[in-house]
């Protein structure tokens, strides 16, 4: 009888343990389940690269100096997601429900509110080095989130616009096709 | 006194009833407690097999949907174009990341201006 009730306990703190890791990481996925909710909108674009395809483009050859800068960069991530709407019904709504999510780990590095756009950024650290990077923005209609995974060197992500000295919206249009 | 109160405790006897009466009560908990014993074990196992599944799930899932690679027996070059589209794609994305944390950069830099000018202007004011 004892020995019964010993195997129950046991059975029980480990369904409970496991319940516990199950809802944990059901909170940390919050933004992934953002992802998933939206990818099947018929009126939101969703881009996913994942990290096979990474180590493919390290076999393509930088020819010009942006694509040097840009082939650098891209060595050392592991993943990319991109979730665009461009005709959003209620763009500042979406923005603020992503916004509001709840990213365990992650921390607002930096918001920029103005009359045409508002943008923000989310990084997950780990030991010193940036290891995800999630921007969500939302302007006239258009709302997009975007998460890229590696190892980030914000630095050298920021000079990338530099280089080929472009704004960032016109880039989109690429993206349309 | 004391003798009389002796003898009429002697002389207490308990009820026929009394034995049989105990041991349902007994039984009746015993029983109480096997079935919620039951409970306990059923919730139990059906939160282990839950868990177990949503953990199997989250261990054996990809974190990504795999991308498509359209592979041909005449040549290599589908393969080649559609990793250029996918380059041609991140660059889009990256090079829009970039000159959003650009802009950003930017705001924060007026506002540093901005910090630099007041304090240069607070001690020739103080003057």
């Amino acid at each position: 009888m004892q020995k019964n009730n010993l195997m129950s306990n046991k059975i029980f703190s480990l369904a409970i343990l496991m319940m516990t890791a199950v809802l944990a990481h059901a909170q940390s996925d919050g933004i992934t389940q953002f992802f998933s909710k939206y990818e099947t909108d018929p009126s939101f674009t969703l881009v996913s690269v994942s990290g096979k395809m990474f180590t493919l483009f390290t076999h393509i050859e930088g020819k010009t100096e942006e694509e040097k800068e840009m082939l650098k960069t891209i060595s050392k991530l592991k993943g990319l997601r991109f979730l665009v709407n461009e005709e959003a019904t209620n763009s500042k709504a979406t923005y603020q429900a992503a916004v509001k999510t709840k990213m365990m780990g992650f921390e607002l590095m930096m918001s920029v509110q103005d009359a045409e756009e508002n943008l923000s950024f989310f990084i997950k650290e780990q030991t010193g080095v940036v290891k995800e990077l999630i921007m969500i923005g939302e302007s006239s209609g258009e709302f997009f989130i975007m998460s890229i995974t590696g190892d980030i060197d914000l630095n050298q992500l920021s000079k990338l616009a530099r280089v080929v000295n472009i704004e960032g919206m016109e880039k989109l249009e690429n993206l349309k096709k | 006194m004391y003798f009389l109160a002796l003898s009429s405790s002697c002389s207490m006897r308990l009820d026929s009833s009394f034995d049989h009466e105990l041991m349902s009560r007994i039984r009746n908990k015993e029983q109480r407690t096997t079935a919620f014993r039951w409970t306990l074990r059923i919730a139990a196992s059906v939160i282990f097999i839950v868990g177990l599944v949503t953990v199997s799930q989250w261990v054996f899932k990809t974190d990504e949907p795999p991308v498509q690679i359209t592979q041909t027996t005449n040549t290599t070059q589908p393969v080649d174009l559609e990793v250029m589209r996918a380059f041609e794609q991140t660059k889009s994305a990256l090079l829009l990341i970039s000159s959003k944390l650009n802009k950003g950069q930017e705001q924060t830099m007026m506002l540093s201006k901005f910090d630099e000018a007041q304090v240069r202007i607070k001690p020739t004011s103080e003057q």
